[in-house]
């Protein structure tokens, strides 16, 4: 299997933890993604996009479950990964699969919004 | 080589500008900015942006926009951590709106939903005052008032083709038949919604009257009370119910709507017909009566529609 290649995100009190498995890449975030989160995250969010091209995936996979708080700077780079994942050609775009507390009301709003954001992808949301 | 931007292009220009300059203002009032201050820079750039921006759905992310910062104003910059992923969403949806055109302006409907739910669970403002006001609103509201006008134009022009001389009467009829017309097409809804003519019966003449297609009227088996026509004028000036009681025979109705006052009353006394036209008493000018059904008599009075005939729509 073709390795998954993201930058590591080194902040305190947040972590990224990535995997690939078959045709899925898997973010899982936990923490709050404050001030000092917003470049490293940006950074992995760039590149996620070059990875899943890279590894022809055919979904990513964003665990919000273990996020406590999200600024608008690092939420503003999930939103230009969906703009960039977007563009992509029909043919090579991915799905985006988001995964949110169902106890944590501002996770599911935003993501649900977010899949209108993203109109031109297959964004799903689950609850858990 | 340097192109001189054409006029589209410089709004485009100007516009992703005022989104920078949203952005910029966000972020800054999280850092603690002034909170009237930012917020009234923000709504400035806000009504431009709107304003200025051809590209669809740009002003109805601004009135989302501006709902957020009403709930930011009223609570002293403080705001739950969804509205301000959202607020960030819309600044972005509107810069892409700006950049990217109609092509951008799919989800833009749940999007505000979603807007719509979180204020409303923060117990802000949710009425969508800019979006539905600014423009779509402000030009719904003028073309309804126009369709208002030209209705109520074309039911005096009946009215007037009743009581004329018979060359007069024959243009009056096919001026009307022209209002109507072009009633039926300022209405800018589906066909089903347009204007259909329907004769109706009544106790002296056969009367066409404009009504909405998609209404259900049937011409009745007897002549018309006067209640019905009063229905029946409703629906020929667009108002869809008109609460009169007919019992008491002075009754007058105000109606009011778009702007044009039409006032209507049963007379008192019955107007005497010649062969198929009307000769009403000297008290009365011909134009006010309407529809003749059995002895009672409905009057309409349309004060300003005529007057409002020759203001084009804004």
């Amino acid at each position: 299997m073709i390795p998954l290649d993201l930058p590591r995100v080194s902040v305190v009190g947040f972590g990224v933890e990535a995997s690939h498995a078959g045709d899925v890449i898997q973010l899982k975030l936990t923490g709050r993604a404050h001030v000092t989160t917003g470049a490293p995250l940006h950074r992995v969010l760039v590149r996620l996009h070059t990875e899943a091209m890279r590894l022809g995936v055919r979904q990513v996979t964003v665990d919000f479950r273990g996020v406590e708080l999200m600024n608008s700077a690092c939420f503003k780079s999930f939103l230009t990964w969906l703009d960039t994942a977007q563009q992509a050609s029909p043919a090579t775009r991915y799905r985006v699969h988001f995964i949110s507390d169902a106890h944590k009301q501002w996770q599911r709003r935003t993501l649900a919004a977010l899949g209108y954001f993203a109109a031109d992808l297959a964004v799903e949301v689950e609850e858990v | 080589m340097v192109r001189a931007l054409d006029d589209s292009g410089r709004a485009r220009t100007l516009s992703l500008l005022r989104v920078a300059r949203l952005e910029t203002n966000w972020v800054a009032l999280g850092q603690g900015g002034d909170v009237e201050q930012v917020v009234a820079a923000m709504n400035r750039d806000l009504q431009a942006l709107a304003a200025q921006s051809p590209a669809q759905g740009v002003g109805d992310i601004c009135d989302a926009i501006a709902r957020i910062l009403a709930h930011v104003s009223a609570h002293g910059g403080e705001l739950p951590q969804e509205l301000d992923l959202l607020m960030t969403m819309a600044i972005q949806f509107a810069g892409r709106l700006v950049r990217d055109g109609p092509a951008a302006s799919r989800g833009v409907e749940g999007f505000l939903r979603e807007v719509d739910e979180a204020l409303r669970d923060a117990g802000g403002p949710v009425e969508r005052s800019v979006r539905e006001s600014r423009s779509r609103e402000r030009v719904a509201r003028q073309s309804s008032r126009w369709c208002h006008d030209l209705g109520a134009a074309a039911t005096t022009t009946f009215l007037g083709h009743l009581f004329a001389e018979d060359t007069l009467r024959s243009r009056l009829y096919q001026s009307w038949q022209l209002l109507a017309d072009e009633a039926s097409r300022a209405r800018s809804q589906p066909a089903s919604r347009r204007i259909a003519v329907v004769r109706f019966r009544t106790a002296i003449l056969p009367v066409d009257i404009a009504v909405p297609a998609d209404w259900s009227v049937a011409p009745p088996p007897e002549p018309l009370s006067g209640s019905r026509a009063i229905d029946l004028l409703g629906a020929c000036v667009g108002i869809p119910a008109i609460d009169v009681d007919m019992r008491q025979r002075a009754t007058r109705v105000q109606l009011c709507r778009g702007g044009t006052e039409i006032t209507v009353h049963a007379a008192s006394e019955p107007i005497p017909a010649v062969g198929d036209r009307l000769c009403p008493t000297s008290d009365l000018h011909p134009a006010e009566v309407i529809l003749v059904a059995g002895s009672e008599v409905v009057l309409v009075r349309p004060d300003r529609a005529v007057a409002q005939l020759g203001r084009s729509p804004e």
